[in-house]
């Protein structure tokens, strides 16, 4: 594996990483099975990609990743609102099944959608099943700025995008509105008797969810210079879930850690033979056994609920200062 | 904007699949509250194997004897891939919760499509329709309604259906085991203490609800290729169906698969471009949640605190 390989998984990682956190938010917390958290990734890789072509001033450098991320947020942030505020109301598996179809009619709508070139590529068509791609180097575009590139997520600096994230999210588990969001998450009916507005804070979680991944998005953009929509397909979905699902649903330290593993997993794979099959070409294979095997052996995953888990703590501490019930 | 009745036609044959898919759905979610998201494989296993025993049949088979024996070959595929999946994937869970089931639903989903991907390479497979008479060429034979050429073969679909519907409403409304089904589906644990064997009773849902699943698919098969992904999209779309009919309900179902299918050719008739067909029932699915969310045959249920 090259340097330039190497630097180009662990980006991938930490935008993945980002991603099962922005899911942990909505699934792990509020307790809200969403299925189709590809859907808001795909509307802020779009978004911003779009942003790139439309909006982008050469002369001011970084500041063109800020445009370009603030647009996709507020993208996926009114998209969000769109599907949530009818879509709240349901319960459990309904919601599931309608994030669902909403994640592929994102991905449909995406395959079918063309945009004109813009500044960019005036005259050109884009979009389609080949997705936003900068077919020439923006250095190459603008002479007069020969350095600049919109390749702005180094892999070092999507990295501390995910622990600046991952401290936000800490701090808003510790607020009222995460507690708020746990204690929906425990019982929705107990939670309305306590006086804790559901339709509310359904809808706040369901927000900050899809900003982040839309945010998670434009990172992926601004890595690849390229998006297809064939890439926001059910099983993104369930591969970020099943991070969540290996680190342990509520805990964020866990979904960066499922993140970690299951973003290595395949390059670490990619030369193993069984039988002569390639593992690495059949890693839809692999995820699917993992989470039929994860969910029956340890339905809590690596962490449980908690940011530390439990047996690190007794590890270090013993067991007897552990006290119960102890969250976050 | 003229071949009104050849949309109309195609939608009915089309929804009678559905229906046969979403009535398997409808029982299990009945019976167990879980989304069987492995359903839609169980209909793809079902058309792989019709194929496999048309391959095994020598080639001058008349149809009248090989299609009845594709169909009870892809029931009874069908039935034994259900049973298996809720014996060794379900069972084990059941006691853990919603969730888990429905994570471990979606990775039995998954598992089954990529296995069935080693299959031809994941090619489609079509039946050969080099000879006249063969069941490939009766299949590709079609009559024009409505401007537009129908398959001969879509015709059995709505018989098919109604036959099989009837036989499930008399199973499960007049006799002994129905009656046990109907009484876990309300209560398991009175339904338990009444000394009905719930796991027997959930067995035999699946079983069930795999045979009229690989009947839908030995009909798809039919009429179109055969392949690894071809469950995904007809299985979310029978779920909805369910859920539009009313879950739980029988008529339910077989009601919104018909519905189901008419509205996503009419999309069609209506000029809006292919690409978007699929678009057209999950909007379908979100407008009947919210006027009606018990769906529109079912019973309305208070939530018991």
């Amino acid at each position: 594996m090259s340097w330039y390989e190497f630097h180009s998984v662990l980006g991938s990682i930490g935008i993945l990483a980002i991603l099962a956190l922005s899911l942990n938010v909505i699934c792990g917390m509020t307790g809200l099975l969403q299925l189709g958290q590809a859907g808001f990734f795909a509307i802020g890789a779009y978004a911003a990609g779009l942003s790139s072509i439309y909006l982008t001033f050469p002369e001011l450098g970084m500041l063109n990743f800020v445009i370009s991320a603030s647009v996709a947020m507020i993208a996926a942030g009114i998209f969000s609102i769109i599907l949530g505020i009818p879509c709240l109301r349901l319960k459990g598996d309904y919601l599931a099944i309608v994030t669902l179809g909403f994640g592929e009619i994102v991905r449909l709508i995406l395959i079918n959608l063309n945009f004109s070139g813009g500044k960019m590529y005036p005259g050109e068509k884009i979009g389609g099943a080949t997705g936003i791609k900068f077919t020439e180097f923006p250095g190459d575009i603008w002479p007069k700025y020969p350095d600049y590139s919109a390749e702005f997520a180094k892999w070092w600096f999507i990295w501390i995008l995910v622990a600046v994230i991952f401290i936000l999210l800490i701090n808003i588990k510790r607020s009222s509105f995460g507690r708020a969001m746990m204690c929906i998450r425990e019982d929705e009916i107990a939670a309305q008797a306590m006086g804790i507005n559901l339709s509310k804070y359904k809808l706040m979680a369901f927000l900050l969810s899809a900003v982040i991944a839309g945010f998670a998005g434009a990172l992926f953009f601004h890595k690849e210079l390229a998006v297809t929509p064939g890439k926001f397909n059910l099983l993104c979905s369930i591969e970020i879930l099943l991070m969540i699902v290996l680190g342990g649903l509520g805990s964020f330290s866990g979904a960066i850690c499922g993140a970690i593993i299951l973003g290595m997993t395949p390059y670490l794979l990619r030369h193993v033979e069984v039988f002569g099959y390639r593992i690495g070409e059949h890693q839809q294979l692999i995820y699917a056994l993992l989470l039929i095997v994860l969910i029956r052996l340890s339905p809590n995953g690596i962490f449980g609920m908690n940011e530390v888990p439990a047996w690190l703590k007794i590890f270090f501490k013993g067991k007897k200062q552990i006290p119960k019930n102890e969250t976050a | 904007m003229d071949n009104f009745l050849f949309f109309l036609t195609s939608g009915l044959c089309i929804g009678a699949v559905y229906a046969l898919i979403a009535l398997g759905y409808t029982l299990v979610y009945g019976i167990i509250k879980l989304i069987n998201f492995a359903h839609g494989e169980f209909y793809m296993i079902g058309a792989y194997a019709g194929f496999g025993i048309y391959l095994v049949l020598p080639s001058g088979t008349s149809p009248i004897v090989s299609i009845p024996l594709i169909i009870v070959s892809s029931g009874i595929a069908g039935m034994i891939i259900a049973v298996l999946t809720e014996q060794v994937a379900y069972k084990p869970i059941r006691k853990s919760g919603r969730l888990a089931a429905l994570l471990t639903a979606i990775g039995v989903s998954f598992l089954l499509q990529n296995l069935a991907s080693f299959i031809n390479k994941a090619n489609p497979l079509q039946y050969s329709a080099e000879s006249t008479g063969s069941i490939g060429e009766l299949c590709q034979r079609s009559v024009a309604i409505g401007g537009s050429g129908i398959k001969i073969i879509q015709f059995i679909f709505i018989p098919v259906t109604i036959i099989l519907t009837l036989i499930l409403w008399h199973i499960v409304m007049r006799t002994k085991f129905g009656r046990a089904m109907r009484a876990v589906s309300q209560d398991p644990d009175a339904a338990a203490l009444m000394g009905i064997n719930i796991d027997s009773v959930i067995r035999r849902t699946f079983l069930l609800g795999g045979v009229m699943a690989g009947i839908a698919g030995a009909l798809i098969g039919f009429q179109s290729v055969i392949e690894p992904m071809m469950g995904f999209m007809p299985g979310l779309k029978a779920f909805i169906a369910a859920v539009v009919g009313g879950i739980g309900s029988i008529p339910g179902a077989v009601l919104g698969g018909f519905i189901i299918g008419i509205i996503e050719n009419m999309v069609i008739w209506a000029g809006i471009p292919t690409g978007y067909k699929d678009v057209a029932a999950f909007i379908v699915l979100i407008i009947v949640l919210l006027i009606r969310p018990q769906g529109i045959l079912g019973s309305n249920l208070r939530e018991k605190v």
